[in-house]
């Protein structure tokens, strides 16, 4: 077990390089000037010759990629072109109300859209079946920006009940929420319902019935613990979405959280801002699959097998 | 060998025939289709059906309210959002039609390569795909269209490298799957080129998994397309993207909200009948429900 986690962390560690690498060569090409965005249209050209050296600009690529990956190894990511401040310091202030934003979200779509895939699929065919589909359906179906924003006109415009924007109480953080899983519910749902319905349907469940057990003891007791194996991998890949999400949803309700900063990084085309807020949510995404993976390792006996002994 | 393959060939028809036979049985999948083809349709001919020009500003419809004249109302700048969101519908379906085709053209050809050629190749293009789904599909689309810029061409670009790697693992999962096979050994065995096995061979039976993941990728696509317009990346006002058609009334969703409603609901609609004909594609297509 040990020699497949240490091997999966240095693979974890060549993937992370590798994102720098892509992200780094993506952002190269953006148009525009740096020294000119931070020293303004008056500068001489003079001063934004001085600028770009300082920056470390005018250098070839292979020569700046080799620095910023050095960089990014002393966990220097250096300084925004917007505020002049070191993106660390911004990111370490915001990183944690995105990631509880994307956290909540897994857990209300994981309560709600587990439960509700099991119910469809002990009843399949019957309404409660049907009303799961109907809402998983709706749940994938609509954007949740999009949601996120007709939640705001009847929430907070209409009915005042609830704040449109901010993070300044717990009552913020409703909306957001709520509108970001309700796509994950849809998902979750769905997947839950299937991987129940594969496993009601294998033999050893049919063999569990024929020797006489209670519906209530095969159903709950050896089908759904299965059953849930592949849920798990499911919510791992489902933070890539609810990360995702959030970024989006923080622009709708103007939550100060990493997605808030780099989408105005983008319009400001402050991009080193923008590539460290990548790399390190890549960093974050990749750890949670690991994660996710080595739970998977855990409790599924089959794949543990493979790897103990070697 | 000529005769092999006429053989073949009303056997593939029949087994298409038969899997349309069980996909129109399902009435959901049969109507999303349906509705599916009205909108390429009205995509297609957006120009003729749009009873206005959709770039035309009157002042005194500035944010009309739907009415019988305009059934969907007027923007901010007197322009009918009926006719802004059927040439909108050239934009959203495009991206989504294009961007998916892209990522499958080259998920195909990423899988097929790693599937087919060997160890080596096989980890050289796994690990780059390792580290390109490493990245979450909306930040890998907003960096890349933070790159290029706007623009049609540029937009489908973001939104379908992220969905590459998924693809090119389930080609590369089913070649190695299909390769097996005693048909492909056949017809390795008569020395045909591994070009041929793949093209001939192996990405027919591909097919219905390929197809029912395209179905289900293209309402992502076009979500996701819009979720960028939305940002301030990828298709921008005053193109009447669906996503762009949101950002652009968003500032009036007190006053307003036909603006954000209208435009919301095709894409919510595009979304549903995508999955759902994912949803009967994969049921018509899978041998186990065969009855």
């Amino acid at each position: 077990m040990w020699r497949y986690i240490l091997k999966r962390l240095g693979m974890m560690i060549f993937v992370v390089l590798g994102v720098a690498i892509v992200i780094f060569s993506i952002l190269y090409f953006v148009p525009g000037d740096p020294a000119q965005i931070i020293l303004g249209s008056t500068a001489t050209p003079e001063q934004l010759a001085a600028k770009r050296a300082e920056l470390g600009i005018d250098k070839p690529f292979l020569v700046q990629l080799g620095n910023f990956l050095l960089d990014i190894i002393h966990l220097d990511f250096g300084d925004s072109y917007m505020y002049g401040t070191p993106v660390i310091d911004e990111l370490m202030v915001r990183l944690p109300r995105t990631f509880l934003l994307a956290f909540l979200t897994i857990v209300v779509q994981t309560i709600i859209g587990i439960p509700l895939g099991i119910t469809a699929a002990v009843h399949a065919g019957k309404w409660q079946d049907s009303t799961s589909i109907v809402i998983s359906l709706i749940g994938i179906a609509i954007p949740s920006f999009w949601l996120s924003l007709m939640a705001v006109l009847i929430f907070s415009v209409k009915l005042r009940w609830l704040p449109a924007f901010g993070i300044d109480g717990w009552q913020n953080w409703i909306l957001p929420v709520l509108t970001g899983a309700l796509a994950g519910i849809g998902m979750n749902a769905r997947q839950t319902r299937a991987a129940m319905l594969d496993v009601i349907h294998s033999d050893y469940v049919t063999t569990a019935k024929a020797k006489g057990l209670n519906e209530h003891d095969v159903t709950y007791k050896h089908a759904l613990p299965n059953a849930l194996i592949p849920v798990i991998t499911m919510i791992g890949g489902s933070f890539a979405m609810a990360l995702g999400g959030a970024i989006v949803t923080e622009a709708v309700f103007v939550m100060p959280g990493v997605g808030l900063y780099m989408t105005n990084a983008i319009s400001n085309l402050d991009y080193v801002a923008v590539r460290s807020s990548v790399v390190i949510l890549s960093v974050f995404f990749s750890l949670i699959m690991l994660i996710t993976d080595l739970i998977y390792a855990f409790v599924d006996p089959r794949i543990k097998a493979q790897y103990i002994g070697r | 060998m000529s005769k092999e393959i006429k053989g073949s060939k009303p056997k593939k028809k029949s087994q298409f025939a038969e899997v349309m036979k069980r996909y129109f049985k399902n009435k959901l999948a049969a109507a999303s289709l349906i509705i599916l083809l009205i909108l390429i349709l009205i995509a297609i001919f957006g120009p003729l059906i749009a009873p206005y020009d959709y770039r035309e500003m009157n002042g005194q419809l500035m944010f009309a309210k739907p009415s019988l004249e305009h059934p969907f109302g007027a923007d901010k700048m007197g322009r009918d959002l009926l006719s802004r969101i059927i040439i909108g519908s050239r934009f959203s379906l495009g991206l989504g039609f294009l961007g998916v085709a892209v990522s499958l053209v080259f998920g195909a050809l990423f899988g097929s390569i790693a599937g087919f050629f060997g160890q080596v190749a096989d980890n050289i293009v796994m690990r780059v795909l390792d580290i390109i789904q490493a990245i979450p599909g909306i930040l890998l689309a907003m960096t890349i269209s933070t790159a290029l810029g706007g623009g049609f061409i540029n937009t489908v670009i973001a939104l379908s490298v992220g969905a590459i790697p998924s693809n090119a693992r389930m080609l590369r999962a089913m070649i190695l799957a299909i390769r097996k096979a005693e048909y492909v050994e056949a017809a390795d065995s008569i020395n045909c080129s591994k070009f041929r096995i793949i093209v001939k061979h192996i990405l027919p039976n591909a097919f219905s998994p390929v197809l029912v993941g395209a179905a289900m990728g293209i309402g992502g696509t076009i979500g996701q397309a819009a979720a960028l317009s939305f940002v301030g990346l990828g298709i921008q006002p005053p193109d009447p993207e669906w996503g762009a058609l949101l950002a652009d009334g968003r500032n009036y969703i007190t006053t307003y909200p036909h603006l954000l409603i209208f435009p919301g609901i095709m894409i919510g609609l595009i979304s549903l009948i995508a999955c759902l004909i994912a949803d009967g594609l994969r049921d018509a297509t899978d041998p186990r429900l065969k009855q």
